[in-house]
């Protein structure tokens, strides 16, 4: 009892240290095809296996993402609370062996979030034509991150009274050339915009000075339950944390069309955008991700379902099959935005393809993932043969 | 100290005013407040253009409207105005009656809609045979009435003649009532001449004139006028030489318009004169025009006082129309917006004078403006600063180093002077002219501050020195460590701070 408490007060220190300061914003650590190798396949020792896959994703609340190609949108209003564009594009390669597992990948991430005003403004400047009357408070944050990622995983079956539960831990090591943070917020009134500009970058600096290091803890823990069913669960970056090395801070007025008064109260025309730019080290979180899963045997299909939190949660229910007896196909409804995801490990091939919508015009959101896991002991037995 | 310069750069660039606009974007929203006034004002129902039109075409002044029948020729009587049933764009007059006395014509619109049943009666105070404007008619009164009570038009046209039976003045009178008008319409005026002798054609006999003048007054709900008097002079001595005009004189012009937005035009004094023309085939060709004007609408004024251009003639279309150029301009000028006062003087020279469409092919050199452009004033903003303003723009496509040159010249702003120029280096290749190289800004102030820049817009480079130390470098944000911004060109000082340069640029 008291090393289970222990355990928690642990927990709730560690998750309480990232209060408080800037995060960044990372791309998933795994595809869905192995969180669910994790949560249906027996423990087992790997033989040595290369992995390699290519993970691109796009997902947005405000316009099909097809859109985004047209010079000129369309009059678009925006009814949403929460108006945001994501997207990450992931390259990773990674070997395999035993209860080790060995990776690098490189990332790049954007994310946008703002406020209904915000996004409305947005809209209407992809439309060209700005309203000339009205008032609005627009805010728009941006965090963008270009990194490589070196991680060490060690995954352990662990007997328990209902069968043998798995648990997991793997140390990242992320070298970021670039990292963008910040924000732009002010008063839209009668076509007129006055705000502030408050930008952390490290574009516009050396790279010999901005190269920073981060680490990161995943882990992971499946759980046999009563009447068949297994629960898994993922957290990314339980503790991650980056000190970037040199960075500006850009503070900035924004004003268009305006004029400002100086201290004699004579009246001046204001420049568009006029700040400083300071430079110093900034020490930052990284985003953490949340993933747990339920599933049951039905037959020869698993049922899951699952939940995730990336900024949000959201829920999903979906079915699992196995092909020609190593293979496994999946199918997966997700809500809130609702998204239909659905792919297969057939031998070496990995593929993952998520859409919102069927029409492809459409879709708000979209990921695409193929890759290829190879077995390299089996490969290189048979040459020896 | 280098902020200061900038600054003073942005607030004459913009011409500064309260609410954040520029004069440009100013004079835009006066231009359509003025549209939007006209629009409203002249929007008149009722018929009333119809009803004018009629009774013009009837009296075939201006001339007749197609095959619509006229006064003109017919004798004295009473005549019904209808549509004419074997073409509905035709209008007929049809006799019906005698008149009580030989000089009055009384014609009755069975036109239905907006002149069904007006009647329209002419007399004059001396018989003639048939109609026709003639001066021997004496005083012609015209009225027009209508079933609407409120329809009531009364004109009268009274020639004066001399000893030879030709006029030598003409006034009318008219006074018009109509249902869709809320103020009554009245015009007095005169036209007087100066007989020089008597020209005889196939036609008759008709007076020959040295000059004539008019003058008038008008009141409306569209537009109360005057005209204290505009005098025509023709050159002529004798009548065996061409009539040509030698001058128009123009004093005391006022418009003010009525609508919800009032604009102003005054005219104190004009003269327009005119050289003789090359051949007797030709017209007279305008030599110059001096004048002094004011106008005003929706807070802006533009007054010029003494002001004179001289043209030069660049031939003629179809060997009648002289084409003139403008030459030179000089003259005072004020100009006065809800934000800024310029006042000062304007002095103009187009060395090579062309044809507007030649602009267009303005690449080749005989087209290429040469010439410069002098204002020198004051600028008085209404918050802000007074400063001196002292421009020169030359255009000069001849000598060794061709160019296009702005020159400030001691441009005063609160406690120190710029002083500068820009240039657009030129090159000539055979016939044709264009830009060598980027365009080079370089202004310096009375504190010891040096700006210079060079490039296009939207690739600009520079700095700003004290004493040959570096206090800024300009271009663009990509370029000075700034790739956030993009491409936008702004201007970053040594202690850290910057601001994006393109208020400045514009």
């Amino acid at each position: 009892m008291k090393r289970t408490c222990s355990v928690i007060c642990l927990t709730a220190i560690l998750l309480s240290m990232r209060a408080g300061s800037q995060t960044i914003h990372l791309a998933p650590h795994a595809g869905f095809s192995r969180i669910l190798d994790t949560l249906l396949s027996p423990a087992a020792d790997q033989p040595l296996t290369l992995e390699s896959y290519v993970d691109v994703r796009g997902e947005n609340s405000l316009i099909p993402l097809d859109w985004a190609r047209q010079r000129r949108l369309p009059l678009v209003v925006y009814h949403g609370t929460d108006p945001y564009f994501s997207d990450y594009q992931t390259w990773e390669v990674a070997l395999e062996r035993g209860k080790w597992r060995l990776s690098w990948a490189s990332v790049n991430t954007d994310l946008y979030e703002g406020n209904p005003s915000g996004a409305q403004l947005y809209l209407d400047a992809q439309h060209n034509q700005i309203p000339t009357t009205g008032a609005s408070h627009p805010l728009v944050t941006m965090n963008r991150t270009s990194y490589q990622r070196i991680s060490v995983g060690y995954e352990t079956p662990l007997s328990m009274r209902l069968g043998v539960a798995r648990i997991g831990l793997a140390g990242n090591l992320l070298l970021f050339d670039r990292v963008q943070y910040g924000n732009i917020s002010g008063d839209m009134v009668n076509g007129q915009f006055t705000g502030h500009l408050s930008l952390l970058t490290t574009r516009g600096l050396p790279n010999s000075q901005t190269y920073s290091p981060g680490a990161s803890i995943d882990t992971w823990i499946t759980v046999p339950l009563v009447k068949r069913w297994n629960l898994g669960i993922r957290i990314e970056n339980l503790l991650g944390i980056v000190q970037i090395r040199k960075m500006q801070d850009i503070e900035a007025d924004v004003a268009t069309n305006t004029v400002i008064p100086d201290e004699n109260g004579f009246l001046h025309g204001a420049p568009l955008i006029n700040g400083k730019v300071t430079h110093r080290s900034v020490q930052a979180n990284l985003s953490r991700r949340w993933w747990a899963g339920l599933t049951r045997p039905l037959g020869a299909y698993n049922i899951l379902i699952t939940a995730q939190n990336d900024r949000y949660w959201r829920g999903g229910t979906g079915i699992s099959g196995i092909i020609k007896r190593s293979g496994r196909w999946w199918t997966l409804f997700q809500t809130d935005p609702f998204e239909w995801q659905s792919g297969m490990n057939l031998g070496a091939l990995r593929t993952q393809l998520s859409l919102s919508e069927p029409n492809l015009g459409h879709t708000r959101q979209a990921e695409l993932l193929v890759g290829i896991k190879v077995n390299i002991e089996h490969a290189r037995g048979q040459i020896t043969k | 100290m280098a902020k200061d310069m900038v600054q003073a750069l942005r607030d004459l660039s913009h011409s500064i005013i309260t609410t954040g606009q520029t004069n440009e974007e100013s004079l835009t929203a006066a231009a359509r407040e003025q549209a939007a006034a006209i629009t409203e004002g002249t929007r008149i129902g009722g018929g009333l253009g119809t009803r004018i039109a009629t009774v013009f075409n009837i009296l075939s002044v201006g001339g007749p409207n197609g095959n619509w029948d006229t006064l003109n020729g017919k004798a004295p009587g009473r005549y019904d105005f209808a549509v004419d049933p074997m073409d509905s764009n035709n209008r007929l007059l049809t006799f019906t009656g005698a008149a009580t006395d030989n000089k009055t014509w009384v014609v009755t619109s069975k036109v239905s809609g907006t002149t069904l049943n007006d009647v329209l009666t002419i007399s004059t105070t001396n018989p003639i045979p048939t109609f026709k404007i003639a001066p021997q008619a004496g005083t012609y009164t015209v009225s027009a009435t209508g079933p609407d009570t409120k329809l009531n038009w009364s004109a009268t046209l009274a020639f004066t003649l001399n000893s030879n039976n030709n006029p030598v003045k003409a006034d009318l009178n008219l006074t018009g009532n109509d249902p869709s008008l809320s103020t009554p319409i009245h015009l007095v005026g005169s036209i007087s001449g100066t007989i020089l002798g008597t020209q005889t054609s196939a036609n008759g006999n008709w007076p020959a004139y040295h000059d004539l003048t008019m003058s008038g007054n008008l009141t409306s709900q569209f537009l109360n006028g005057s005209i204290g008097s505009l005098k025509v002079q023709w050159v002529s001595s004798n009548l065996a030489d061409p009539l040509n005009i030698q001058s128009i004189t123009l004093s005391n012009l006022t418009a003010t318009t009525q609508f919800s937005k009032q604009a102003t035009l005054n005219i104190p004094s004009a003269v327009v004169t005119f050289d003789p023309p090359v051949t007797a085939h030709h017209s007279p060709v305008l030599k110059s025009i001096s004048f002094s004007s004011s106008q005003t609408a929706s807070g802006h004024t533009l007054t010029f006082t003494n002001a004179t251009m001289s043209t030069v003639y660049a031939g003629s279309e179809i060997f009648v129309l002289p084409i003139i150029l403008p030459k030179t301009i000089t003259g005072s000028m004020t100009y006065t917006s809800p934000s800024t006062t310029l006042t000062g003087s304007l002095n103009a020279n187009w060395v090579n004078p062309v044809l507007l469409n030649n602009l267009s092919d303005y690449k080749k050199t005989i087209n290429f403006p040469n010439g410069s452009i002098h204002l020198s004033g004051t600028l008085t903003p209404q918050y802000g600063q007074k400063s001196a303003l002292d421009v020169t723009l030359t255009s000069n496509t001849e000598g060794s180093q061709p160019a296009i040159t702005l020159a400030l010249a001691n441009l005063a702003y609160g406690t120190f002077t710029l002083n500068g120029t820009l240039t657009q280096p030129l090159s000539t290749e055979g016939t044709t002219i264009s830009a060598s190289g980027p365009p080079t800004a370089t202004i310096q102030s009375s504190n010891g501050l040096q700006l210079l820049m060079s490039g296009t817009v939207n690739n600009l480079g520079g700095g700003i020195t004290h004493n040959n130390v570096k206090l800024a470098d300009i271009g663009r944000a990509d370029k000075l460590g700034m790739p956030d911004l993009g491409g936008v060109t702004i201007i970053k000082y040594n202690d850290g701070t910057f601001e994006t340069a393109i208020s400045i640029l514009q």
